[in-house]
């Protein structure tokens, strides 16, 4: 299937749990609540039509300004199709609260590291993640991320403006 | 060929020869500085230049008596060579503590200098290897040539050899 064909199987198969969709840069890509994010996920990895084996790239966004939180993005492949998705989530955050979302580590293997550096850069809680550790920063970060906008600490110096 | 072809006007005019008469001072810093032997352990590029491409036959670091040991125990020498995280800051603050004094350091680089490129906007890099370890020769450079870290070498030795004994009992004590 194209994008087109893709999206269009996709849209019309599950239609109650996708709250927005198009082509962005010839990928098709999707927008799903919150609370369906792990459910959407199992049924996009066992549909024959689809059959997302594999993820690509998966990170956050910090809209907090913005849309008023953090957007989680997943592309995933699939091997035997050799079609790609964009996932996207909103999780509403305000301030430097942590929002929570269940972990997709049990549907894809691959997602468990991503899941965790994620977690540390921005604070986000994957609720089940069976090893929620620090992947790439020390031990000693505790309740700072540092890719969440506006962040300044340990010996962080920003560039002067020329 | 240096010291080795001034090396029959030192020696005493006894019968049998090979008498030599010196400081014991001069002795120690020659034979120390003749020996420096580094731990092999690189962080970025920079130890593809510094430890692989000076310690290969081309630039050869063996000429300086200069032998890679894997363990930090029987090194005298650490080469901080790249980019140096917060992460592993307290790692290489370990290697330093396992390695028997006297224990030299040499920084290799913009980055182990004052963070490189990643001085500002960065989370992660340590702003320069002199905040958690003493630096004896620091290297410029992005990655520096063969050439500038045996010339840091050199001056590693000339620093050796200019050490007081009396200076290296008080640091013992």
């Amino acid at each position: 299937m194209d994008s087109e064909g893709l999206l269009k199987y996709i849209t019309e198969e599950y239609k109650d749990k996708i709250i927005d969709s198009g082509i962005v840069g010839g990928v098709a890509t999707i927008e799903v609540k919150p609370g369906d994010w792990e459910s959407i996920a199992e049924y996009l990895k066992g549909d024959m039509e689809t059959r997302f084996l594999s993820v690509s790239n998966y990170g956050a966004v910090d809209y907090r300004e913005k849309l008023g939180g953090y957007q989680l993005v997943i592309t995933l492949f699939s091997y035997e199709f050799n079609h790609k998705l964009t996932m996207k989530t909103l999780l509403p955050a305000e301030g430097e609260e942590c929002p929570e979302i269940k972990t997709l580590s049990a549907v894809w293997p691959v997602a468990d590291w991503f899941e965790r550096e994620t977690a540390e850069l921005f604070g986000i809680v994957f609720v089940g993640h069976p090893d929620p550790r620090h992947l790439m920063l020390d031990e000693d970060w505790d309740g700072e991320y540092p890719m969440r906008r506006g962040w300044s600490g340990r010996d962080f110096i920003t560039k002067p403006d020329k | 060929m240096g010291i080795i072809s001034k090396l029959p006007a030192y020696v005493e005019r006894v019968p049998g020869g090979g008498i030599m008469t010196t400081s014991a001072e001069k002795f120690l810093n020659w034979s120390r500085a003749s020996s420096i032997w580094y731990m092999l352990f690189g962080l970025a590029c920079c130890a593809i230049e510094g430890l692989m491409a000076t310690g290969a036959s081309r630039y050869d670091f063996d000429r300086f008596g200069m032998i890679f040991r894997a363990s930090p125990r029987q090194a005298d020498l650490m080469i901080v060579a790249g980019t140096l995280t917060h992460k592993m800051a307290k790692r290489v603050k370990i290697l330093y503590d396992q390695m028997a004094e006297p224990k030299y350091v040499i920084s290799m680089g913009g980055c182990a200098n004052r963070g490189g490129p990643f001085y500002y906007d960065s989370y992660s890099v340590l702003k320069g290897v002199d905040k958690i370890i003493p630096v004896d020769v620091y290297i410029p450079g992005c990655p520096p040539r063969p050439e500038s870290v045996l010339e840091a070498c050199l001056k590693l030795q000339d620093k050796i050899k200019k050490e007081k004994l009396a200076d290296w009992a008080a640091s013992t004590d």
